[in-house]
């Protein structure tokens, strides 16, 4: 089980706190985080992942309860930023293979991995490409793509469908589909309910901030 | 390996889509190593120059050069060197004055003429020959060769030598020497340059002692034509130098130092931008901020290194010219060993450009302090 506990964090120069003393758990399956715009879920997702740090509490991550640390981030976690950050200086190739290095896969996995997923979302042909040449829709799969490489344990992803079309959605949402064991998780923080047609659970913020 | 692969590639674009900042991290570092080992060869060769005149005048040696004009001659001034045969006791001693008069060897060379009386130089090379007095010093000429010249037109007939030490103290140049009595026959020849050079025995007194007693004679006699030159001018003057050298070995470590870490600062704080959100999205893939940091500081410290070898490679083809035209004489320089030179003060050089890069790697450290959920969207 993945937790928040009584976790409380400000941003660096704002007076109001995100989360005070906030309590969560997240099973495993995917979860979906909804809520309206600014009410905590990206800075909660980032705070799963150990890229913001509470100012008290703790994140609490399975099997251990430990907080997420450096070897978590390299070998367990997927992550997908709203704005996608794909290397520009990389191919799409590139951009996947060095997740999944730096996960310390073996060659043979990688290769296996990752024509797995170009075939699954659909970027065969665009693996020689950089990231300036894609349309948004291959941009979105391909940075997809390279969350599933390194096969993580728990794949974190903000807004994944935001501004796609009904033909990229379904493709991302098959890949979801086949990627998902019983014991991965996946937390997604989306407005978009086309992604209901997953089998999920729901986590929805308060209207009002926390 | 795909993460150190990446590395270099980000660093070979990085350097495609914005040249002048990699060429200026090649150049500046280069520049200065230029300017800073042009300072320190300065240094090293004037050092240099200090210990061969050590060397040739020795510890024990004091040299005395004495200018009369025709004015002070017409008041009856007599030379210093009249006074001086009185410490004799004290110290080996030889008088010379200078006649002025057109000297020219069968060999094309024009000697200095000098002059002394029988009774202050007695050595068995001298001639005993009145009818032909004339010796002949030259270092690069054998001795005991009977050479042709002229002296005011008139032949004569020389016996060449090798220049004794105490002469040697005195100039390297070719020199040609007499008994006063010898000059009789030019009563029109100008004297007026008197020398008198002292090697002292340490058992009367030491060199410093000795020196001190003929300036203190200079003084009290108000002789402003009087120059007297001996190790302990030449010690300070080293003394003086070592000081001078350090002060610049300072200035070039830190001074430099600080020039080259604000220049690359400078260029690291354009690229904060750029390597804050490189160093946060390789952060979250679980990249230490360590490897990160060490692909930065290598970049720069290989940048860094080119310059400074190219600019090594480039001073060790060129020092030749570069203090010829500083003024230093071309026989110093032939004693000059650049490798070993730079061996002990590349070091200065080298610290201060690996220094300076540590230092710009400031603004890259802050930035990559950033939490990654702060700097990615």
């Amino acid at each position: 089980m993945l937790s928040a506990n009584a976790i409380t964090f400000r941003y660096p120069k704002r007076s109001t706190p995100v989360f005070e003393n906030y309590n969560l758990e997240v099973h495993s399956g995917i979860t979906l985080f909804k809520g309206f715009s600014g009410c905590g879920k990206s800075t909660l997702l980032r705070l799963f992942a150990g890229y913001l740090q509470p100012q008290s509490g703790s994140i609490s991550i399975p099997p251990t309860h430990q907080s997420p640390d450096i070897r978590f981030k390299r070998e367990r976690l997927g992550y997908l930023f709203q704005k996608l950050n794909l290397i520009p200086n990389l191919s799409i190739r590139h951009n996947m293979m060095m997740a999944a290095e730096i996960a310390a896969l073996n060659p043979e996995q990688i290769e296996a991995n990752l024509a797995r997923w170009a075939t699954h979302l659909h970027i065969e042909a665009l693996l020689d490409k950089s990231p300036s040449e894609l349309s948004v829709g291959q941009q979105q799969r391909a940075a997809i793509a390279r969350v599933f490489i390194k096969e993580p344990e728990i794949i974190i992803l903000d807004e994944p469908t935001s501004g796609l079309d009904d033909h990229n959605t379904t493709c991302i949402i098959n890949a979801l589909n086949d990627y998902m064991t019983p014991s991965r998780y996946c937390l997604i923080a989306t407005h978009d309910s086309r992604l209901e047609t997953l089998k999920h659970q729901t986590h929805s913020f308060p209207s009002t901030p926390l | 390996m795909m993460l150190f692969r990446y590395l270099i590639k980000d660093a070979c674009i990085r350097a495609q889509a914005a040249p002048v900042k990699t060429l200026t991290k090649l150049f500046i570092a280069g520049l200065l190593t230029g300017f800073s080992g042009v300072i320190l060869l300065s240094f090293h060769i004037t050092e240099r120059n200090i210990d061969q005149r050590l060397e040739k005048i020795g510890t024990d040696t004091i040299i005395l050069r004495e200018h009369l004009d025709l004015q002070q001659t017409a008041r009856g001034l007599a030379p210093l060197q009249d006074h001086l045969r009185l410490i004799k006791g004290h110290a080996a001693s030889y008088f010379l004055s200078q006649a002025h008069l057109s000297v020219r060897t069968a060999t094309d060379t024009r000697p200095i003429l000098f002059a002394y009386r029988n009774e202050d130089i007695r050595t068995d090379y001298l001639s005993s020959d009145q009818n032909n007095p004339l010796i002949y010093f030259d270092p690069k000429f054998p001795p005991g060769i009977q050479l042709k010249l002229e002296i005011e037109k008139q032949p004569f007939i020389a016996l060449s030598a090798s220049p004794p030490n105490w002469l040697k103290k005195l100039t390297t140049e070719p020199t040609l020497i007499a008994p006063d009595s010898f000059y009789e026959q030019w009563p029109q020849a100008k004297r007026g340059n008197y020398f008198a050079v002292f090697e002292v025995n340490p058992e009367n007194g030491t060199t410093a002692q000795i020196s001190q007693a003929l300036k203190s004679l200079k003084q009290s006699e108000d002789r402003d034509g009087v120059w007297i030159y001996d190790a302990s001018q030449l010690l300070d003057e080293k003394e003086t130098l070592n000081h001078q050298q350090n002060i610049w070995r300072l200035i070039i470590l830190f001074g430099f130092g600080i020039t080259i870490s604000l220049i690359l600062s400078s260029i690291a704080i354009f690229e904060y931008r750029e390597s804050r959100y490189i160093t946060a999205l390789l952060k979250s893939f679980g990249v230490k901020t360590i490897w990160i940091y060490f692909q930065f500081i290598t970049e720069s410290l290989i940048l860094a290194n080119i310059g400074l070898w190219s600019a090594i490679l480039i001073l060790s083809k060129t020092w030749i010219p570069i203090s010829l035209s500083l003024g230093f004489q071309p026989s110093l320089l032939e004693a000059i060993d650049f490798t070993a030179f730079i061996q002990i003060e590349g070091l200065w050089i080298f610290a201060f450009i690996h220094c300076g890069v540590v230092i710009s790697s400031i603004p890259f450290l802050m930035g990559a302090r950033n939490p990654v959920g702060i700097v990615l969207e």
